[in-house]
């Protein structure tokens, strides 16, 4: 849908608050043309999370570049982190302009690009609409997509997965605090005698030997995909020395299978919902990925097959 | 135009729209943009009547008002009720936010210097400041630190697909003669978003460098 005039535009006011920081920020600057930058992007990165705000969408105004002296003295730079989902790229535009611009610097790593006329009063502005690409250097301001589409679109990049899973919180594991369905993997080794587990990739995981002091935590986890089609998925966790914890994921054929089914993905996320690392099962008896995390990071496990997921959420 | 009642009842019927759903999912936000879009098209929210502050002054407290009042809207609009006009509903807390952010405004005393609501008075000051402050100092340093490059940290810095660019001379193209990406990317045979993502990364890399001359 393209921004005509029967859709919506949004006039938010300004606080003054908004005002008094984007001259701080500016006055950081000696170039007055850079300056006046930085005070526009300043305003438009508080008028998004403004209405951002106002739709209780979680934004991390902290994390912006505007607050960056460097960043904003050597690139042209409005980012505003959308919380799980990425950066979006707040572009000021001056009454009139019928163009939204897209520095060459900010035309990678952004989830989109919102337009934002800045009134010559400086008491309000429009949120004109957005692009979700900013693959050129100029977008007119009549091919923006509308404000109602953007809502329609964080919705949709929204990972379903972080609203409805219960997180797994990992320290509470070493504790012996497991969660409802995470069996020990000793348990299912016993009833598994032929198709053991197989930890020869890993290092610093390997099963543990009860005299060791070092903790090393493995359960598994049975998952339905299709109707019938089940795997096994193993979470391994050790702390290390310097307070991380190693962590392995490994994606296992079900009982009484030997191998995992063809199609079957194994998928780990950021927080972002981000992929980190991808593998398809091809014709291979397991999947295994080894990761280090720190304390109070999130990530996500997905495993998928055709059109069924199952995803699950983990707190270091 | 739409006559007064049309525009209670087409305002009162979003108000409900937006009811219907739950704070923090997408109807409620569809509705609740809707609405404040409405709301401010019909030009209904008035700020209570000037009687003892300076225009400046007044304007701030209204500013600081109606962006409170945009927020309260959306996170109060459960506290709608029917019986009542929109208008009448906005009205009650635009006053309510008027009375609150008076002492909040009178009691700040940067706020009025900073803020002249009109762009090119706002430039002229921030301008006038600059010439004043200490930064041009600092600005000839960076330029200095840039151009002489102490211990060839930015001219080391090459991109591996094209190693006749290197970082020192993006940054005296981009910082000290102001030259657009096209035309570096014409003078080094170099795509636009090679070389910004390769100048992204670099500033990033350096800023702690940089820091400690801005």
């Amino acid at each position: 849908m393209n921004n005509t005039e029967v859709d919506l535009v949004l006039t938010m006011p300004i606080a003054p608050a908004a005002h008094l920081s984007a001259q701080k920020l500016s006055q950081q600057q000696t170039d007055p043309k850079k300056a006046k930058q930085v005070y526009l992007n300043a305003l438009a990165v508080h008028a998004v999370d403004f209405y951002f705000q106002c739709m209780e969408i979680d934004t991390d105004l902290a994390a912006s570049n505007i607050w960056n002296p460097v960043i904003q003295k050597f690139m042209d730079v409005a980012d505003l982190e959308v919380k799980n989902l990425g950066n979006l790229e707040c572009r000021p535009v001056r009454e009139g302009e019928e163009f939204v611009s897209i520095p060459a610097e900010v035309r990678s790593d952004r989830i989109g690009y919102v337009a934002v006329e800045i009134a010559q009063s400086l008491e309000e502005v429009k949120l004109l609409g957005f692009v979700k690409k900013g693959d050129r250097e100029k977008v007119p301001i009549s091919k923006l997509e509308s404000i109602e589409n953007l809502l329609e679109y964080l919705d949709e990049l929204q990972p379903e997965y972080l609203d409805e899973l219960k997180p797994i919180h990992l320290i509470q594991w070493l504790h012996n605090v497991f969660d409802i369905g995470w069996e020990a993997a000793e348990k299912v080794f016993e009833s598994r005698q032929k198709f053991q587990f197989d930890f020869r990739s890993t290092q610093t995981l390997e099963i543990s030997d009860p005299a060791n002091s070092v903790t090393q935590i493995k359960r598994i986890k049975t998952v339905e995909l299709e109707p019938g089609e089940k795997v096994n998925l193993m979470l391994g966790i050790m702390p290390t020395n310097h307070g991380d914890l190693e962590i392995m994921v490994e994606l296992c054929p079900a009982e009484n299978e030997i191998m995992l089914p063809e199609d079957v993905e194994l998928i780990v996320l950021d927080e972002r919902g981000k992929s980190l690392v991808q593998a398809r099962a091809n014709k291979t008896d397991s999947l295994l990925f080894k990761l280090s995390a720190e304390q109070g990071e999130q990530f996500s496990v997905k495993v998928a097959l055709g059109d069924f997921s199952h995803s699950e959420l983990f707190f270091t | 135009m739409p006559t007064k009642d049309e525009i209670d009842d087409r305002l009162k019927q979003l108000a409900i729209a937006a009811q219907n759903h739950q704070p923090k999912t997408l109807g409620r936000q569809l509705a609740m943009t809707n609405f404040m879009a409405e709301v401010e098209k019909y030009k209904i929210v008035h700020s209570p009547r000037n009687t003892k502050f300076t225009p400046e002054i007044y304007r701030a407290i209204c500013a600081e008002a109606k962006s409170d009042l945009t927020l309260r809207i959306c996170r109060e609009i459960h506290n709608y009720r029917p019986e009542k006009t929109v208008s009448q509903w906005v009205n009650f807390l635009m006053l309510k936010c008027f009375q609150e952010s008076t002492p909040k405004v009178i009691g700040k005393k940067e706020f009025s210097i900073e803020y002249c609501g009109d762009m090119d008075r706002v430039f002229n000051q921030i301008q006038k400041q600059q010439l004043q402050n200490k930064f041009c100092q600092l600005e000839a340093a960076l330029s200095d630190i840039i151009v002489e490059d102490p211990g060839g940290f930015f001219e080391g810095e090459v991109m591996k697909k094209y190693p006749h660019v290197n970082f020192k001379f993006l940054l005296v193209k981009k910082v000290i003669k102001d030259e657009s990406w096209q035309d570096i990317s014409h003078e080094l045979g170099v795509n636009v978003s090679s070389l910004s993502s390769f100048y992204q990364r670099c500033v990033e890399k350096f800023t702690p460098r940089f820091k400690e001359y801005l």
